[in-house]
């Protein structure tokens, strides 16, 4: 007598190779490498970085942007997350030139060299990437590979470093304190830790060879909760009070 | 643009431009410029100054980490970014807690008005979570039952009554009749044996003590067994045996001990804030001189017993420690093993020892007050002699048997015991802690903990600061009983001692004619077999007549209203007939609803106020965040209703408040509060709220008087408490107040471990917790966040035994096991048990030892129960979830 109660998984292999990808990610397994997550926790305190090439830090320096995206209504980056917020822009000298409406990342060049970081307002410490295939969901640029996120562990704000990101992978972390790890292909998923949160990810452009930052998507640690990032909206009141006004079934 | 003209503009371009990161403006400019953009601000969900302010512990993990909830309503204005105009008092954006994170906040209804409501974990906690740590409690808010949100769309809210296929909602007095009346009929016809409750014990103190009332002081039966166990006992009877309560640490014990020993112990994966925390964590410096490493500096050092390279385990590899990746089942060689290298090298605290443990005369007081302990109980004398004279607990042989490395072995006992240079430069044995769970006591069970229990009293711990034998926990403990459970009207033994019932065994001979699951996945992770299982209960309930249809039900057509008698003629009728009426008592619909006769809508966590106690004994109050769902009730109204309906008093409490000072009489042991409800009653108060006031610090238990105060006690077995006080307070629990070495030994082991040995092309398959789910997974299904973390069950397994099978990194597979039951249980013999997953390949496993996820979805398809025998262990009578075996196939 036989009591099968189980076989009532995925079928297709397909699907399952998809889920593995996800898994890889979250485990830090290779398909082929067997460099898996606990290998990138032992490398923590002799970690080479990932990338293949030097991080590198893009510089503020306003003068060197060439062009840029058009003007944006005002729902964009620095709005969002600047609501109400406190001082963050301070000691820096104001370009009279530059738009109010992005911030200039780095080149295409730059990126392909390795991860670069730069500094938004409001949101704090980001990274930009170039990653070896493109993103599932979030890239940018012709081959949607450059995506960019904020650094800041969304558990309780730890600075992820540079050498954490892995182009390869799509790797981002994990966080030294407390292991959360993150998915660059696929929008700053958090796919293994204590995060209650994806990662806080950054909108780009690419206009020709330039990078820029026009908008954040998500929360960035610290940043208030607005309606705009909560998974609660407005639309969810007014549901919610629709179906308040039946009877429950 | 001049200098002046920026200063000039109006505030709402100038906090663009302010913010570009490149501007010289006055902070004070920048901090009124909020982004009120003609109609399109984004409006904040920060508390107003105002907001109602409530905390709660976690819904989740043993740590029970603490939290503030704040609550106001959708039509109020909402709190601004600044310190003053917030009730967090925070200034935003802040780079400290509380952040507010997308997944902190929900909308939900409080006195039927729509509310916003942000959960966050405690930043001001300095006990448990220090500064606001957390791990799957950060997603609480979206825990909460919130009509807006399709995920929840199957929440149950109303009683449920199956006619053929379909269940059919009916009004809570029809409910209540259909189960009070069908339960007197069994317990009257076939006596309390008949009616058995499966019940979760970490679901308030309010909901348990109100159904073990129910079962053993009314019913008086038998047929009770806890949510993971297959019948009441204790889970770790070789910790008592040795008279150590399994929470008798305190969180800073295992902070300031130089050396911890995690003995099946997932602690990152499902405690992880005590890991964070706590575990790993310097020793304090009050805590006296650390010990130090050849460059001088302090040490912390672990010793990971696990078949499984977990996240511990790495971390004691990185800082000096040892993973001991032991075969499945053997640890109480390895324990013995390690006990006899401290032995042989003098290593062992001789003075504690001598202090602390029982000499010969002293044993045989123990032997008879305690059956188990008169079987199992050893002085240091008997227990050494067993350890140093058998063969099996020499390095070589031990090496064998347990897969470990001989000089790991010898590794371990020196972290553990030799005496080593400490700041000072003194030389002193180690104060090592040791900590226990499922990996150790639901593999070979009393053996398992006995060993451990030995080896810990050994190197002298058990009853001092950072010294001390304790379980990490699970779930939180919400278990407080009513009433003693009625062992003599238990037909079942254990070595010819009286036992409780085995619950699903009854249930499988077809001996239960009322089954009411309360909170559980009893047909999943609840049960070993569970595929087997589901389908005996499928026979006994669906597929046993009388069946109840629409023209039972409502022979007047549809609006005609139900026929109770009617219905409960019929289920009356099944149960003579030798089937079973099922009761499910639940929050969301899972494999039971399949079977269940009558379905009902039960509160959870924040839905109701109620208590519980975390790891550390820290009793809290749970706040009321939201109102009860639909129709649902509290499990302690559901059951007082159906008791009383049964005929029986004592029932007729009107709030959990009531039940939480009744209760107080019989809480005893480690849960003794009696004196929280004592200094309430002085000051005319009741002692939920008395218990409320104490926020996320709660009252760390057991509780005593001493001058009108409530006395905490950080340490229930504690040498200087018991010194103080002859033993009266800080004893171990013996009648002596003295441990007792306990027999772990290989020859209680090697049959059962034969018999579950894996053949014919079989690998192990242990199971595990993950950090990203939560048990059943019930909330993980219905938040998003956590769902796209584990959309599906994994097997890991080597990359040798994967190569070896021809699988690769991410096909879909099925594990499968003939003949996983017992042999004694006719129903059931022969049947096979299997369960699907997608292939993980990973080196943290070894050669011949594959580990599943293992309550996956807390459906029967996925668990990896499935593959794990129905037999029981001979001496406590407890299911070997840990060592299930089968063959890995394609899907």
């Amino acid at each position: 007598m036989h009591a099968t109660l189980g076989a009532q998984g995925p079928s297709s292999r397909r699907f399952s190779r998809d889920l593995a990808n996800q898994r890889e990610i979250a485990l830090g397994v290779s398909l082929g490498s067997g460099n898996d997550f606990m290998t990138s926790i032992r490398r923590k305190s002799d970690r080479t970085p990932r990338s293949k090439h030097p991080a590198k830090t893009a510089t503020t320096d306003q003068t060197q942007r060439e062009g840029g995206p058009q003007a944006i209504s005002r729902r964009r980056l620095f709005e969002r997350v600047t609501a109400g917020a406190a001082a963050l822009a301070t000691g820096c000298a104001m370009d009279d030139n530059e738009s109010a409406d992005h911030v200039r990342v780095g080149s295409l060049d730059e990126l392909a060299a390795g991860p670069v970081e730069f500094d938004l307002p409001g949101t704090g410490r980001c990274f930009a990437a170039k990653l070896e295939e493109p993103a599932a969901a979030g890239g940018q640029g012709a081959d949607a590979s450059v995506v960019a996120f904020s650094t800041l562990c969304p558990h309780m704000g730890c600075p992820i470093g540079l050498d954490a990101v892995d182009v390869q992978t799509g790797r981002f972390g994990p966080c030294n304190c407390h292991q959360s790890l993150f998915d660059i292909r696929r929008n700053g998923r958090m796919v293994h830790g204590r995060a209650s949160s994806n990662l806080a990810q950054v909108e780009l452009r690419v206009e020709g060879d330039n990078v820029y930052a026009i908008r954040v998507s998500g929360l960035a640690f610290g940043a208030a909760l607005s309606n705009e990032t909560a998974l609660t909206t407005p639309l969810m009141v007014q549901e919610s009070q629709d179906r308040n006004a039946g009877t429950h079934e | 643009m001049s200098k002046n003209d920026r200063l000039n503009m109006d505030r709402r371009r100038f906090a663009r431009l302010a913010l570009t990161g490149a501007a010289t403006v006055p902070l004070a400019r920048v901090a009124t410029a909020r982004a009120e953009s003609d109609g399109d601000n984004p409006r904040l969900f920060i508390p107003p100054v105002g907001a109602e302010e409530l905390t709660s512990a976690c819904a989740f993990c043993i740590v029970g980490c603490g939290y503030r909830i704040y609550r106001w309503p959708v039509e109020d204005e909402p709190g601004g970014p600044k310190a003053a105009d917030n009730a967090l008092g925070v200034d935003f954006p802040t780079t400290a807690m509380p952040w507010i994170s997308p997944n902190q906040h929900n909308v939900v209804e409080v006195g039927g008005r729509l509310h916003h409501v942000v959960v966050v974990p405690d930043w001001k906690a300095t006990v448990v979570n220090p500064f606001g740590d957390h791990s799957l409690g950060g997603t609480l808010a979206r825990r909460l039952y919130s009509a807006g949100d399709e995920l929840k769309h199957d929440r149950l809210l109303r009683p449920q009554l199956r006619l053929g296929d379909e269940l059919r909602p009916i009004e809570w007095d029809e409910a209540i009749e259909i189960a009070a009346r069908v339960g007197r009929h069994v317990v009257d016809t076939d006596g309390p044996r008949a009616l058995g409750l499966k019940t979760y014990t970490y679901q308030f103190y309010e909901n348990t003590y109100a159904i073990t009332k129910l079962a053993f002081e009314a019913i008086k039966t038998p047929c009770w067994a806890p949510h993971d166990q297959p019948r009441s006992g204790p889970s770790t009877p070789g910790l008592s045996v040795a008279g150590i309560d399994a929470f008798s640490a305190g969180y800073s014990d295992w902070r300031d001990a130089d050396t911890v020993c995690l003995s099946g112990v997932a602690v990152y994966e499902a405690r992880g804030v005590l890991f964070d925390n706590w575990v790993k964590l310097l020793p304090d410096a009050d805590a006296g001189p650390r010990l130090v490493d050849d460059e001088d500096k302090p040490v912390k050092t672990l010793v990971v017993i696990n078949p499984r390279r977990d996240v511990a385990a790495q971390w004691a590899e990185d800082h000096g420690g040892i993973h001991l990746q032991l075969l499945p089942g053997t640890d109480t060689v390895l324990n013995n093993a390690i006990a006899r290298v401290i032995l042989e090298q003098g290593w062992h605290d001789q003075a504690f020892i001598e202090e602390h443990v029982v000499d010969e005369d002293e044993l045989e007081v123990e032997k008879e007050t305690n059956a188990l302990r008169e079987a199992y109980g050893m002085d240091f004398a008997q227990w050494s002699e067993m350890v140093l004279s058998d063969d099996r607990y020499a390095l070589d042989q031990a090496e064998q048997i347990t897969g470990v490395a001989a000089t790991d072995i010898e590794r371990a006992a020196a972290l553990l015991a030799q005496p080593r240079r400490d700041e000072s430069g003194e030389t002193r044995r180690p104060r090592a802690s040791f900590m226990l769970e499922k990996g150790n006591y639901w593999s070979h069970n009393f053996p398992n903990s006995a060993s451990l229990a030995s080896l810990g009293l050994l190197c002298g711990a058990g009853n001092r600061p950072g010294q001390m034998i304790s379980r990490g926990g699970g779930h939180q403990r919400g278990m407080m009983r009513a009433a003693p459970y009625p062992t003599d009207a238990s037909p079942h033994t254990l070595e010819g001692r009286p036992a409780g019932l085995n619950l699903d065994q009854w249930v499988i001979e077809g001996n239960l004619r009322l089954a009411w699951a309360i909170g559980c996945t009893w047909a999943g992770g609840g049960t070993a077999s569970a595929g087997p299982l589901f389908v005996r209960m499928r026979q006994l309930t669906r597929e046993t007549g009388p069946q109840l249809d629409k023209s039972i039900a409502y022979p007047a057509g549809p609006d005609g209203g139900l026929d109770v008698e009617a219905v409960i003629d019929a289920l009356i009728a099944r149960a003579d007939a030798g089937g079973m009426v099922m009761i499910q008592q639940d929050i969301y619909p899972q494999d039971l609803t399949l079977l269940a006769d009558l379905v009902l809508p039960a509160t959870s966590w924040g839905e109701g106020t109620f208590t519980r106690m975390q790891g550390e004994r820290r009793l809290r109050y749970y706040s009321q965040i939201t109102d009860a769902p639909g129709e649902a009730r509290d499990d302690w109204a559901i059951v007082a209703a159906i008791a009383q309906r049964m005929g029986y008093a004592g029932f007729d409490w009107s709030s959990s408040a009531e039940i939480f000072e009744e209760a107080a009489a019989v809480s005893g042991g480690t849960q003794a509060y009696g004196a929280l409800v004592e200094h309430a009653r002085a000051q005319g108060r009741s002692a939920h709220e008395v218990l409320a006031e104490r926020g996320t610090d709660g009252y760390q238990c057991p509780l005593r008087l001493e001058d009108g105060a409530v006395i905490e006690t950080p340490r229930f077995h504690d040498a200087v408490l018991a010194a103080q006080t002859g033993g009266e307070r800080g004893a171990f629990g013996t009648s002596t107040g003295k441990a007792v070495f306990a027999r772990g030994d290989w020859d209680d082991v090697v049959e059962r471990q034969e018999l579950l040995q894996p053949r014919d092309g079989e690998l192990w398959v242990i199971n595990r917790r993950d950090s990203r789910t939560w048990s059943a997974m019930v909330e993980d299904r219905r938040i998003r966040h956590r769902m796209e973390q584990m959309p599906d069950n994994l097997l890991e397994v080597s990359p040798q035994d994967a190569a070896a099978l021809g699988l690769a990194d991410g096909d879909s597979i099925k594990v499968r096991c003939d003949a996983v039951t017992d042999p004694t249980l006719a129903p059931v013999r022969g049947m096979s048990g299997e369960f699907s997953a997608i292939l993980e390949i990973t080196d943290r496993m070894m050669p011949g030892v594959t580990c599943a996820y293992f309550n996956f979805g807390g459906s029967v398809a996925h668990a990896a129960n499935n593959v794990v025998s129905n037999t029981t262990d001979p001496i406590n009578g407890m299911y070997s979830f840990k060592l299930g075996r089968g063959r890995i196939e394609p899907a």
